[in-house]
């Protein structure tokens, strides 16, 4: 069983990992009924912007200034305006000079920080000033997370956790290259190798 | 000795649908469909089990657009008549058949299945699908949990946070009247759950739910047992993350269970295959080609050659297979045993319409699973409730935002091609609060009507089914005209309320949209 879960877990199934979902196989046809056209607001001329998580490596925002809103900060050009990514301690990670009065923005970049948020702001005489602040967003945890060394309940089960996780990562479809996994793998591994020399150091007394 | 316990998981959606305009409408055959190949079917199944006294033990998720639609007395009719229409087909067939050796014994099978069908819904069911379940549920041989009130996809909602308190809300309130008791679990819709989630939840009394495997894996601090064991999130809802092996082993296209050649293929059906004008009766009236549901074609192979089915060759696979993933469980508790300290568990969630619909002899697989169960008696079916009163004791950590779809987050939800929705939803989420919080103290009758219409149409908007049909391409069009619709009829209702009220229009979607007859749009309200 061990080793046929090994092989097997370096396989990826290119489905979606539920590829069980149903609606797509019941709505096999589509089907459109035109009776009446439903035009939708393209704004709604409120000051909004709006950050949203994709993944580890993508994030999505959208915005809409209102004229208001840009006059009272006297932007006579949107060209002045840069969307700002900054860390939840204010480090500025990624500036991107695409503004428009209403617009979207695809951020294809992992960020190595816990939270991130977008701000809008605007350079003027030399001088970026902040108009407006997005919500924060966490940003997706893609590792393992060891357990402090002062918790004795993983250091016991050891090799135990390597194959816990292990035999749990199997199949995983999350865009996880089989090169990633090996990594992960080999400091699982050598986390367990750690502890259980830790443990064997110390049953004998701290003598290798 | 008990090895391990099994957590079998069925989540159950459809999304609403309702045209009482229309007699035929394609959105509802899909239901009908489900109704047939698969809500009946597991039911069948399910009291066979009881008849024959196998233990069986299913947590079944049945999400409130679904639930709305198998109490709907409208659909439910509609049902019946379409299981009429059914049976005349199969006579029809049966005449058209009965000198055809290779189709004779297919087409009186469908027809007996029709008739069966028939029988059940209009007796142990007493024409009301949501009967079936209530029956099981109360009996204790399923544990049926809710979802999100209509399948929003939470973690993209939570920018507006009454949206998704009120998705979580909503939800346990129409699971109490459609079951009458307090769900325990949710399956989160998508299985997506983000930081801060599980609060919403233990504030609406729910007990657990489910994440996909990395959500434990890449928690904090990683899930000591993997997936093997539940945690419990900060706030004390414990998390039950799916098992990829079981997953696989079921689903996968490549290597799966349904993929057997003697299994019913799903493409060929008669309303494709037969003359236009003996079909015509049986398809959708403007003409266009579709399922009827006899399917006379087992899969064969990956060519367009397909040879005839036969139920009795398929049924004895259903029970190879469930022999073959008992042994597989029996492995794995084994495996898993040798590495925890305490009795592994499980989770195995799919999506409930697959058995039956998708892999036709699905539901056949799971009656024979419990058989298997029953006759080794080495490792046990367990419902979440189940467990946790076994094993109260688990973990504490901050599972990880995730979703159980392509890449394991959000990417099928939000993309390029779907993205032009959240402005647009959490605008509405805005408003909704907006005009909750300034009309709390009541208005007047008609206003209070478009107040709560404007609550439908905001959550039928939220479903996580357009997003999700637009990134596949199954039916685009028709998903973005979905989501426009609900979001017209959204700006349309915001109109009246300090204009004039359209009667006509208002009306027409009090009783086309009609999920949540009970909702008050105070439900929106942040300072209740």
């Amino acid at each position: 069983m061990d080793d046929r879960l090994i092989e097997e877990s370096l396989s990826i199934d290119s489905q979606f990992s539920s590829n069980t979902h149903a609606i797509e196989k019941i709505v096999n046809d589509s089907f459109v009924n035109d009776e009446i056209d439903f035009t939708i607001p393209t704004r709604y001329f409120e000051t909004t912007l709006t950050f949203l998580p994709i993944s580890n490596e993508r994030y999505y925002f959208y915005w809409e200034f209102t004229k208001e809103f840009l006059r009272s900060y006297n932007i006579d050009s949107l060209d002045s305006i840069i969307f700002r990514v900054v860390s939840h301690d204010g480090e500025v990670l990624e500036d991107i000079n695409f503004a428009d009065e209403v617009g979207e923005y695809f951020i294809n970049k992992s960020f190595n920080c816990d939270f991130i948020q977008i701000e809008a702001v605007y350079l003027k005489d030399g001088i970026y000033t902040t108009m407006l602040r997005s919500n924060k967003v966490q940003v997706f945890n893609t590792a393992i997370i060891y357990p402090k060394s002062s918790n004795k309940v993983y250091m016991e089960k050891s090799n135990g956790f390597t194959q816990i996780i292990r035999s749990s990562m199997q199949h995983f479809t999350l865009g996880m290259s089989s090169d990633t996994y090996q990594k992960e793998i080999k400091a699982l591994q050598e986390y367990s190798h750690q502890k259980e020399e830790l443990f064997s150091s110390h049953v004998t007394g701290g003598v290798k | 000795m008990i090895k391990g316990y099994w957590v079998p998981v069925l989540h159950s959606h459809l999304p609403f649908v309702k045209h009482p305009k229309y007699d035929y409408f394609l959105e509802e055959q899909w239901l009908f469909e489900a109704i047939t190949e698969c809500y009946i079917p597991l039911l069948k199944n399910l009291k066979k089990l009881e008849e024959e006294n196998i233990p069986c033990s299913l947590t079944v998720s049945v999400t409130p657009p679904l639930s709305s639609m198998l109490d709907d007395r409208h659909l439910m009719e509609k049902y019946a008549k379409h299981l009429e229409t059914q049976i005349e087909l199969g006579k029809k067939e049966i005449q058209r058949t009965k000198y055809d050796d290779n189709f004779k014994d297919i087409s009186r099978y469908y027809y007996k299945l029709y008739v069966e069908t028939k029988e059940f819904f209009d007796g142990f069911l007493e024409k009301n699908i949501l009967n079936g379940y209530r029956y099981f549920n109360d009996k204790g041989s399923i544990e049926v949990i809710t979802c999100g009130a209509t399948h929003g996809f939470l973690p993209l909602l939570s920018v507006n946070k009454k949206a998704v308190e009120v998705q979580i809300e909503l939800a346990v309130q129409s699971h109490k009247k459609h079951f009458g008791k307090q769900p325990r679990g949710i399956w989160l819709p998508e299985c997506a759950y983000y930081d801060g989630l599980d609060e919403i939840l233990k504030e609406n009394s729910i007990e657990f739910f489910f994440v996909d495997s990395h959500s434990l894996v890449y928690s904090e601090p990683t899930s000591i047992n993997g997936v093997y064991a539940p945690v419990y999130s900060h706030k004390g809802v414990a998390a039950f993350a799916r098992d990829p092996h079981s997953a696989k082993q079921v689903w996968s296209s490549k290597e799966g269970y349904p993929g057997d050649t003697n299994y019913r293929d799903f493409y060929r059906d008669i309303g494709y295959d037969l003359e236009f004008d003996y079909i015509k009766d049986h398809i959708d009236p403007s003409g266009d080609r579709g399922f009827t549901g006899f399917k006379y074609h087992k899969i064969t192979g990956n060519s367009d050659y397909k040879e005839v089915y036969d139920p009795k060759v398929a049924y004895d696979k259903t029970v190879e297979h469930a022999k073959d993933f008992h042994k597989n469980r029996e492995l794995q508790f084994e495996f898993l045993s040798s590495h925890m300290d305490r009795t592994p568990m499980v989770v195995s969630p799919y999506d409930a319409e697959l058995f039956g619909h998708w892999w036709f002899e699905g539901p056949d697989f799971l009656y024979n699973i419990f058989k298997e169960i029953d006759k080794h008696k080495v490792f046990k079916a367990v419902t979440c409730v189940e467990y946790l009163s076994m094993y109260p004791k688990n973990q504490v950590v901050a599972p990880s935002a995730s979703s159980w779809g392509d890449q394991g987050y959000f990417d099928v939800w939000l993309n390029e091609g779907n993205s032009w929705i959240y402005k647009h939803l959490h605008q509405m989420a805005n408003s909704m609060t907006e005009l909750a919080n300034r009309y709390s103290t009541g208005v007047s009758f008609d206003k209070h009507r478009v107040l709560n219409q404007l609550a439908r149409e905001l959550l039928l908007a939220q479903s996580s089914d357009w997003a999700f049909l637009i990134t596949t391409t199954t039916a685009v069009e028709y998903s973005q005209r979905r989501t426009k619709e609900h979001i017209y009829n959204f700006n349309r209702l915001v109109e009246m309320i300090d204009g004039k009220i359209d009667y006509e229009m208002l009306h027409e979607l009090e009783y086309k949209n009609s999920i949540f007859d009970f909702l008050d749009y105070k439900i929106y309200c942040t300072h209740r």
